[in-house]
């Protein structure tokens, strides 16, 4: 077997296939009733008397039968040399990026809260750079496929080498390789590889929380690697660490084309899923005859060819649904840029990633707890990302006022307060 | 907990008795839109292989009779394999092996997600006991796993499906060692007799009407040697079921 396989990685073997135990680094599969490859106890049991991990499965089973073969990652890469992008960083984006490649040195974890919009891949080339040239290993997880898709021919542009793409979805094998971008979970298949993490979205579905990845992320990391979380809306828990001093924190309040994240406006409208509302008719019939693309948000799948059924009825414009669990999802997203169609009816799962000039949204269904604190403020840094046109609607249609919603718009009015008193500097 | 199968949100609707029980029914763990979209085969055409449609470019006038009505006709393949000499395995299958089937195959055995065999193990075991009834089975017989693949996986995937008097009456030759799934039509049906008879249960066998358990049938061609293995042993009729077809 190709050595190279193993470099950092975690590979299940069951114990029953022979294999050279003075070549490879052998780990037990469980300890205790604990997995070794993501650190829980949530197991069920084989008619063999063995037991199997649920916790990571979807990643491939680690039975009680397997071992766990590694071998020490020997960063084992040609010399870097320059990137070849070359694109400009805004004043403070500058500064962000001098913070991150001091805390690297340094061996620190950093916090990067930016605004959406802010331009914060960008902001991660130099320090990118700058691992490559000390031969670091370096990874960049993101939580959600799409995204991992959008960054990936950004990433190969800017620094010219090969990019190992890993996700659930792809068919080809893994190969060795020392930039990595893939989505959080595949963290769980790594040992000691990384001398720099990045996160990005660290609030987004499904990190936040989750003790799994944690606990991948930490395993993924060499000893003394660093971690960057990037996000537009920290957790919590985030906040609490940088308070104790625990994690160095970096602000990028301001959009890269100086403007402010758009408020989100509420409506009241009955109950919606009975009667189309009329202010969603006027404000799609508004966007229609502007020719501004749009996105309408709603909770739940199941509302989305109702919402779409009444859009039609009064658009001549074309649209479509979305979802997470649809198989066509990235080319409707296509159609959508392309403006052959003009807007889509989507769940959450839209709710980032997506970027379109002049795009304008409406969250259906606002007050439903489908729509976190951190969502809504996403969704609406969906808007008004152009120079062009740094502004736009973000409009909430909803049955009652709920806190989580009076929480977000707090959240964009502190950012945007932020950005204010940061002004000079950018 | 998530369906294992689309991971969606499944919200639990557990029965009363599986409360108090804490046994858990196949419709725990998969939504029911995932279970209704498995396709059941319920208009069998060829008697035989027990298939509910043809390949493709076959047509009705390659089947045997024209006359004869559907459930009474051998199709194209199974003329073959009487061509071939082998004899008659009367086959039922219970579901067609279509993209859902594929999926579920790949998370239960594939991935070995053993909780799976919950979904399919009852309405299996009701079918095989009806079976049983019906034509006077005397054993059933699952259709083994080789050893090292058994090591690996942890479990034979018929094995929870199995019913009524049971017998491991065939074991996997040593040097079988290729998933029939990794192979194609032709490859399939070039491979030699996988299976020989378990050590000391020639005489279980001989006269006596087997049912022989499997989870797909594709080509047909496992089913065959496996019933070849217990005719030359001496039993009397072999009958086969599968999960799908």
């Amino acid at each position: 077997m190709d050595d190279t396989l193993f470099y950092g990685r975690l590979v299940t073997w069951p114990q029953s296939e022979p294999i050279d135990r003075e070549h490879y680094q052998l780990l037990s599969a469980f300890v205790g009733n604990r997995c070794q490859r993501c650190g829980q106890d949530d197991r069920a049991s084989l008619p063999n008397g063995g037991f199997y991990c649920l916790a990571c499965l979807n990643l491939g089973r680690v039975a009680s039968h397997d071992v766990l073969l590694t071998l020490a990652e020997p960063n084992d890469f040609p010399a870097y040399g320059k990137m070849p992008w070359t694109g400009q960083l805004t004043a403070s984006q500058g500064r962000v990026s001098q913070e991150l490649i001091d805390s690297y040195q340094k061996g620190e974890d950093r916090l990067v809260w930016a605004v959406t919009g802010a331009g914060k891949t960008e902001m991660l080339f130099p320090l990118l750079e700058h691992a490559l040239q000390g031969r670091g290993r370096v990874a960049v997880l993101s939580p959600r496929v799409d995204v991992v898709l959008e960054l990936a021919p950004r990433l190969r542009a800017a620094f010219g080498i090969e990019i190992q793409v890993l996700h659930g979805h792809q068919e080809e094998p893994y190969q060795y390789g020392q930039f990595v971008l893939a989505t959080t979970h595949q963290a769980l298949r790594f040992r000691q590889a990384f001398d720099l993490i990045v996160i990005d979205e660290v609030d987004a579905f499904p990190y936040r929380g989750d003790p799994v990845l944690n606990y991948a992320v930490n395993q993924a990391r060499k000893q003394g690697g660093v971690l960057v979380y990037l996000t537009a809306t920290p957790t919590p828990d985030l906040l609490r660490q940088v308070r104790q001093g625990k994690l160095r924190q970096s602000y990028l309040p301001r959009r890269f084309h100086q403007g402010l994240l758009p408020q989100i406006q509420t409506r009241k409208v009955g109950n919606w899923r009975k009667r189309c509302p009329q202010r969603l008719k006027v404000v799609v019939l508004a966007w229609q005859q502007e020719q501004i693309p749009f996105l309408v948000f709603v909770p739940q799948v199941k509302d989305l060819a109702n919402v779409d059924k009444c859009l039609q009825k009064v658009l001549k414009i074309m649209g479509g649904t979305v979802h997470a669990g649809d198989p066509d999802r990235a080319a409707k997203v296509l159609r959508l840029r392309s403006g052959d169609w003009r807007y889509l009816v989507t769940t959450t799962i839209l709710e980032r990633g997506v970027t379109l000039p002049g795009l304008e949204v409406v969250i259906l269904g606002a007050d439903d707890p489908v729509f976190s604190t951190a969502a809504l403020v996403q969704i609406a840094g969906r808007v008004a990302r152009a120079k062009e046109k740094p502004t736009g609607l973000v409009l909430a249609l909803i049955e009652e006022p709920t806190l989580v919603l009076r929480r977000a718009q707090q959240q964009i009015d502190q950012l945007n307060q932020l950005a204010e008193e940061m002004g000079g500097q950018s | 907990m998530n369906c294992l199968l689309c991971q969606e949100f499944l919200a639990q609707q557990s029965s009363a008795l599986s409360l108090l029980t804490g046994r858990q029914a196949g419709s725990d763990l998969v939504c029911s839109r995932c279970l209704s979209q498995f396709t059941p085969i319920t208009r069998v055409i060829c008697y035989d292989c027990g298939r509910d449609s043809l390949p493709n470019e076959e047509t009705i006038d390659k089947m045997s009779d024209n006359e004869t009505k559907p459930g009474q006709q051998l199709c194209h393949d199974c003329q073959r394999w009487q061509a071939m000499g082998q004899s008659s395995l009367r086959h039922q299958a219970l579901y067609r092996y279509d993209e859902q089937m594929k999926e579920y195959m790949s998370r239960y055995k594939f991935i070995g997600d053993y909780r799976l065999h919950l979904v399919f193990q009852k309405e299996m075991r009701q079918a095989i006991r009806r079976l049983i009834k019906q034509e006077r089975i005397d054993w059933v017989v699952p259709i083994p796993l080789t050893q090292s693949r058994l090591a690996k996986r942890g479990f034979n995937q018929v094995e929870p499906f199995l019913s009524g008097k049971v017998l491991a009456g065939l074991v996997t030759k040593e040097q079988q060692k290729v998933e029939q799934s990794s192979l194609d039509r032709k490859k399939r049906m070039e491979g030699e007799q996988p299976f020989k008879l378990a050590a000391g249960v020639g005489p279980n066998i001989v006269n006596r009407t087997i049912l022989l358990v499997d989870d797909i049938y594709t080509t047909g061609r496992t089913l065959h040697y496996a019933a070849s293995c217990l005719y030359q042993a001496g039993a009397a009729q072999v009958f086969s079921i599968s999960l799908a077809r």
